[in-house]
C-alpha cells in the first residue's frame, strides 16, 4: 500500500483550526483511513480542545498532541496556530500515555508502554515516538527508560512540549487524554524501517565549568557561585553583539535567553546541549533533565548560518536510514533554533523538506528533542533538529 | 550505534571506554569521577575490567539517585543485549 501523507496548519480558536485541518487533512488523504493523527497546538488552542476534535474526526487512528512554541509544515512556520500531520500506508500504531513524571518516572513510562505488543505479523520494523513534559525535568531519564522498556531493537522520536516560552505547563494527549507532568509513548510498526536524523549547530564559548550545587534538575551553582551570575557572566559579551543584555532581562525574557546560551556537556569529540528553561530568585537554573553535581559543562551559542545547515544535516542522516524514498517526515524542532534565526527559519524547513525529496513535512518548536538509535548511549536532546521520516 | 557503545560488547572493556558509555548523558569528566569511585569501592584497578567487573560497577552506580542511577541501568541493558 503506498504511504499517504498530509500536513495541514491553521489559526483562529480550537474549533475553527481543526475544522480546517480536518478538510485541509481528509482531502490530501483521499479517502484513505490514516494510522496515526499528530496535532502540535500553541497556547491559544488549548490542547484539550484540540486533540478530542481530531480524534472525533479521525475515529480510525492513534492520535497523539503536544502544546508547543510554534508550529510550522513545508509552507511556513507560524505562532499561535495548529499543525497537523497525518500518515496512511502500511503502518500500525499503538499508543500510550503515563502520568506522574515527576514523581517516578519508572512507573510513568511503565504505565505508558503496558498495553504495547512487542511485535505484530507482517510488520517487522518499530519505532517508537515519544512525547513528554519537560517541565517535570527528568527528560533524559524518561527517554533512556523508554528505551530500556522497549527493547535494543527500537529507534526513538520526539519531542519535549512546549508552551510559547511561558515556562508554566507543557501538555502532551493520546486520543481521549491530556496531561501535563506526562509522557506519551507510541510505536510506529511497520514494513520498511523508519528513518531517525539529529543533528545541533552549537559550538562552545565558555572554558569549563563545573558545577558545584545541584539536585535533580535545578543547577544551584557553578564554580561555587549562583549559575545564573555565572551563566550572564560568560555571555554578556555575545550578548551585546545582538543587542541583548542579561543585565536588563524582564522576567519575561530569561526563558528565551537561556534558550540561546544553553550547556554543552563534553561527549569526547562532540558536546550534547542542555536546556536550561527557567531561572529561579535565588540565582539557580531549572534544566530539562537531570545535571548531576560535579558535572562539567561549557555554556555554548549557535550562528544562524549552524542552525540551516545542522537542519538539513539531520534531514540526510534520516533519509540515510531508509530503504526507500521518503514520503514526509514530522520534525521535532528546538524553539530556540527558531530564537536564533528569525525570519530564517523558513530556510532551515525548506532546507529538511528539500534534502527528503521536497515531501511534506509537520512538526513543533520543542523544549527539547528525543532522538535514540540502536545502540546509542543518550536520546535527550536539546537545540537540534530531530527528523523522523516515513517511507513512501 | 555510537562508538563508546560498540565497545561495551567486547572482551574487556577500558575504564575510558566504560566511562564513555555513560558520559553522552552524564558529560565525559562525570561520567569518569562517578566510575573511578565505584571502582574504588569495589577494589578494582584503573585501567580496564572484565564483563563480570564492568557489570559490578554498573550495578553499584545503579543504585545511585538520580540521572545517574537511570544512566547507570541504560547502560548495563544495552551491555547485556550487545554480548
Amino acid at each position: 500500500m503506498e504511504t499517504r501523507i498530509a500536513t495541514a496548519i491553521a489559526e483562529g480558536t480550537s474549533q475553527e483550526a481543526v475544522a480546517l485541518i480536518g478538510a485541509r487533512l481528509e482531502d490530501l488523504l483521499g479517502g484513505a483511513a490514516p494510522a496515526l493523527v499528530m496535532g502540535f497546538a500553541s497556547t491559544r488552542q488549548p490542547l484539550d480542545e484540540v486533540v478530542p476534535a481530531l480524534r472525533a474526526r479521525f475515529p480510525s487512528g492513534v492520535v497523539l498532541g503536544a502544546s508547543t512554541a510554534g508550529e510550522f509544515t513545508e509552507t511556513g512556520d507560524r505562532k499561535g496556530s495548529v499543525a497537523a500531520f497525518a500518515v496512511a500506508g502500511d503502518f500500525v500504531v499503538r499508543a500510550g500515555l503515563g502520568k506522574g513524571l515527576r514523581a517516578n518516572v519508572e512507573r510513568a513510562i511503565a504505565d505508558a508502554t503496558r498495553e504495547l505488543p512487542a511485535t505484530i505479523a507482517g510488520y517487522p520494523h518499530r519505532t517508537a515516538i515519544l512525547l513528554l513534559d519537560p517541565l517535570a525535568g527528568c527528560s533524559e531519564e524518561a527517554t533512556l527508560i523508554a528505551a530500556a522498556m522497549l527493547g535494543g531493537d527500537v529507534r526513538l522520536a520526539g519531542g519535549a512540549a512546549g508552551d510559547d516560552l511561558q515556562m508554566k505547563r507543557t501538555l502532551v494527549a493520546c486520543d481521549g487524554e491530556v496531561s501535563d507532568d506526562a509522557v506519551v509513548v507510541a510505536v510506529v510498526f511497520s514494513k520498511e524501517p523508519l528513518g531517525v536524523g539529529v543533528c545541533h549547530g552549537h559550538k562552545p564559548i565558555s572554558e569549563p565549568l563545573r558545577v558545584t550545587r545541584a539536585e535533580g534538575n535545578v543547577v544551584y551553582t557553578i564554580e561555587g557561585r549562583p549559575a545564573w551570575e555565572v551563566w550572564s557572566e560568560r555571555t554578556r559579551a555575545s550578548a551585546a553583539t545582538i543587542g541583548l543584555s542579561p543585565e536588563t532581562l524582564s522576567e519575561d525574557q530569561v526563558g528565551a535567553y537561556l534558550l540561546r546560551y544553553e550547556a554543552g556537556l563534553s561527549t569526547g569529540s562532540e558536546y550534547k546541549i542542555r536546556a536550561p528553561l527557567s531561572r529561579a530568585a535565588d540565582g539557580s537554573l531549572e534544566f530539562a533533565c537531570g545535571i548531576p553535581e560535579g558535572a562539567v559543562l561549557r555554556i555554548t551559542e549557535s550562528v544562524p548560518d549552524r542552525q540551516v545547515g545542522s537542519a538539513r544535516e539531520a534531514a540526510r542522516r534520516a533519509r540515510a536510514q531508509m530503504a526507500s524514498d521518503v514520503a514526509g517526515a514530522v520534525v521535532f524542532d528546538c524553539i530556540c533554533r527558531n530564537l536564533i534565526l528569525g525570519e530564517r527559519f523558513r530556510d532551515a524547513t525548506g532546507a529538511i523538506s528539500a534534502e527528503l525529496g521536497g515531501v511534506p513535512i509537520a512538526g513543533f518548536e520543542t523544549y527539547g528533542e528525543i532522538a535514540l538509535d540502536v545502540g546509542d548511549m543518550s536520546g535527550f536532546h536539546n537545540t537540534t533538529t530531530v527528523v523522523l521520516a516515513f517511507p513512501r | 550505534m555510537s562508538a563508546t557503545a560498540s565497545k561495551l560488547g567486547a572482551g574487556r572493556i577500558s575504564r575510558q571506554d566504560l566511562a564513555g558509555s555513560l558520559g553522552e548523558s552524564l558529560g565525559r569528566e562525570k561520567a569518569d569521577e562517578v566510575v573511578v569511585s565505584a571502582a574504588r569501592k569495589l577494589g578494582l584497578g584503573l585501567v580496564d575490567y572484565d564483563h563480570a567487573e564492568a557489570m559490578e560497577i554498573l550495578e553499584v552506580l545503579a543504585a545511585e539517585p538520580g540521572l545517574v542511577g537511570v544512566v547507570a541501568r541504560f547502560t548495563k541493558v544495552r551491555m547485556i543485549l550487545q554480548r
